[in-house]
């Protein structure tokens, strides 16, 4: 219950700021439009300016002072949002949908809270799930992400309830340098346009790559090679070294 | 001075003969400098005509027309272009069965581009090699690519030490993997020993080859410390329905045989603004491509950020591709 009266409160908090941030948008929106509308698209010349710089002195340049480069308008950058979980039950509705039902229509019924280590002692419902995250002095349980007064959020460190589409604000609280990178484009890789100005660029998120459950990227195995001559079988690396 | 006030000048010295005497010395049957000028350059238009047209008149029944114009050539219009990319998509679709676009991708002003590869998150799992197979169009027998992974072992960047055609479980302990393609060098050692000029870097940086204009010598491969190039051993073979019809003349259009070839950052793509087939392919994340001229760029961000370095630095070649480690 008392979980019940903070969302609210978060709830109408976060709708003010919607309100507020959708005026600054619009204010945005038009100052670009009309800066926009004068400029092309900046011109540093036909020359190539990093032409003989040493990589320290590109990583060193300063920030261009055409105003007109920061107005460009940018396509949005499309990120992946995670669904809350839903999970399946074999029954089917008057329209023969498939009936799914929200974790907490079960968990919201369990009295005890007993923080869950390791996936093998649970005997009723998630069998076979691996859990392995985090290091063994360490040890994470179900409740260090999971909310324990409602399964249908994720919580922080501190108590709050994040929503399973906003999950990348509570991995950042461990994964912090992953998260700034990911911020730059450095992590988790992208798909689209390089040059906003053109087109949108889609992300993933975090657990597009990693099971939330056994983050550890996993283990493949490469099925492309180019066949070049010098790779034929008699000179193969692998061969080669068994002679030896 | 306009032309206005030319005339005006001129009207009023000849009302003034004695202002004219201090300009212009009154010699009568001089040639003015004007006319002397326009003399001289008539004459120059002509012997240039001349020295033009000589090895027209030179031109013996040995030469062919190909050979002709390959000594004797004119920057291509845009109309000239329309015409070849015209013939090339006909020849796709003659050899191919494959309706195919070629189009003719200039740099972006004021863009350059650099590439840069996190290895600490690269696996070696080979799926840019793969996407790059695909986009580029390459022979589907010898499944070419212009990337090549080495597994090398930890602490060096020794070539000799590293091996590509690794076949097992990724990744393995005490190895890394370091992708290697074509560095875009800002100082490019394949372009100047070139003979022809077929190779050549444009204004965001990408060297692109001219495949009808390559003799297939491969001086550029030999001069490629990276082993960034391949050369065309025969004629691509690939089904119509493999072929990638999203074409550019200077990228990813079906080479012909007896030519040398290159990564070009998939520039059909990222000229328009796209990103490289590698990168959309890489399930790690490894790869980070971007703007250099954009303070705020992702490739800045990681420059100025992340510990890079460059393959073989000391060559003085200057690669457009950073790796780092995190």
């Amino acid at each position: 219950m008392e979980f019940r009266k903070t969302h609210r409160r978060t709830k109408r908090l976060l709708g003010t700021q919607h309100r507020s941030h959708a005026i600054a948008a619009i204010c945005l929106l038009a100052a670009s439009v009309v800066m926009v509308a004068g400029c092309d698209r900046p011109s540093a010349g036909a020359e190539t300016p990093t032409r003989g710089m040493s990589l320290q002195q590109i990583s060193k340049l300063p920030p261009s002072a055409d105003d007109a480069d920061k107005a460009r308008l940018l396509h949005p950058i499309q990120y992946s949002t995670p669904q809350t979980p839903r999970v399946a039950t074999d029954q089917v509705d008057a329209l023969g949908h498939p009936i799914t039902i929200s974790c907490a229509s079960c968990h919201s019924n369990f009295s005890e809270r007993t923080p869950v280590v390791s996936a093998e002692k649970l005997q009723a419902f998630h069998v076979g799930l691996k859990f392995q995250h985090g290091s063994p002095n360490q040890q994470l349980t179900c409740l260090t992400c999971h909310h324990a007064d409602n399964y249908n959020y994720l919580r922080l460190a501190d108590g709050q309830p994040v929503e399973f589409r906003n999950s990348r604000s509570m991995c950042a609280q461990c994964h912090a340098a992953q998260d700034r990178d990911y911020e730059h484009g450095a992590h988790g890789g992208m798909n689209g346009y390089w040059d906003r100005v053109q087109g949108i660029q889609v992300r993933k998120t975090c657990i597009d790559c990693h099971d939330p459950h056994s983050p550890q990227f996993p283990h493949m195995l490469p099925n492309f090679k180019p066949l070049d001559r010098f790779l034929e079988p008699s000179l193969h690396h692998n061969q080669h070294e068994q002679k030896h | 001075m306009s032309q206005e006030q030319d005339t005006k000048n001129r009207d009023s010295n000849s009302e003034t003969p004695q202002k004219r005497a201090g300009m212009e010395l009154p010699i009568l049957g001089q040639v003015s400098r004007r006319t002397a000028i326009k003399g001289a350059a008539a004459v120059a238009g002509v012997a240039a005509l001349g020295v033009a047209a000589a090895p027209m008149l030179q031109k013996t029944a040995e030469l062919s027309a190909a050979e002709f114009m390959q000594r004797h050539f004119k920057e291509l219009t845009d109309e000239d272009k329309r015409i070849i990319f015209e013939r090339l998509e006909n020849e796709a679709q003659e050899k191919y069965d494959a309706e195919v676009q070629i189009g003719d991708h200039p740099p972006i002003r004021g863009v350059r581009f650099g590439y840069a590869i996190n290895l600490s998150l690269c696996n070696g799992n080979g799926k840019c090699m793969e996407a790059c197979h695909r986009e580029n169009n390459h022979d589907r027998a010898t499944q070419q690519s212009y990337i090549r992974i080495f597994e090398m072992p930890v602490g060096t960047t020794d070539f000799e030490q590293g091996n590509t055609s690794y076949d097992h479980e990724v990744p393995q302990k005490s190895h890394y993997y370091l992708p290697v393609q074509c560095f875009q060098c800002d100082n490019p050692p394949c372009v100047s020993v070139c003979p022809v000029e077929a190779t050549w870097q444009e204004s965001d940086g990408i060297v692109v080859v001219d495949y009808n204009w390559c003799i297939g010598c491969r001086y550029c491969m030999a001069a490629c410390p990276y082993h960034a190039r391949r050369f065309n051993w025969k004629e691509p073979e690939i089904p119509a329905d493999e072929v990638n019809p999203d074409q550019g003349y200077l990228s990813n259009r079906i080479r012909p045989q007896g030519v040398v070839e290159k990564c070009h950052f998939c520039l059909h793509r990222t000229r328009v603004g796209k990103l490289p087939a590698c990168l959309e392919a890489c399930p790690t994340g490894a790869r980070i491509f971007g703007d250099l001229m954009d303070p705020d760029s992702n490739i800045r961000w990681v420059l100025a950020n992340k510990r890079c370095f460059t393959i073989k630095e000391e060559l003085g070649t200057k690669p457009m591709m950073f790796y780092f480690f995190d």
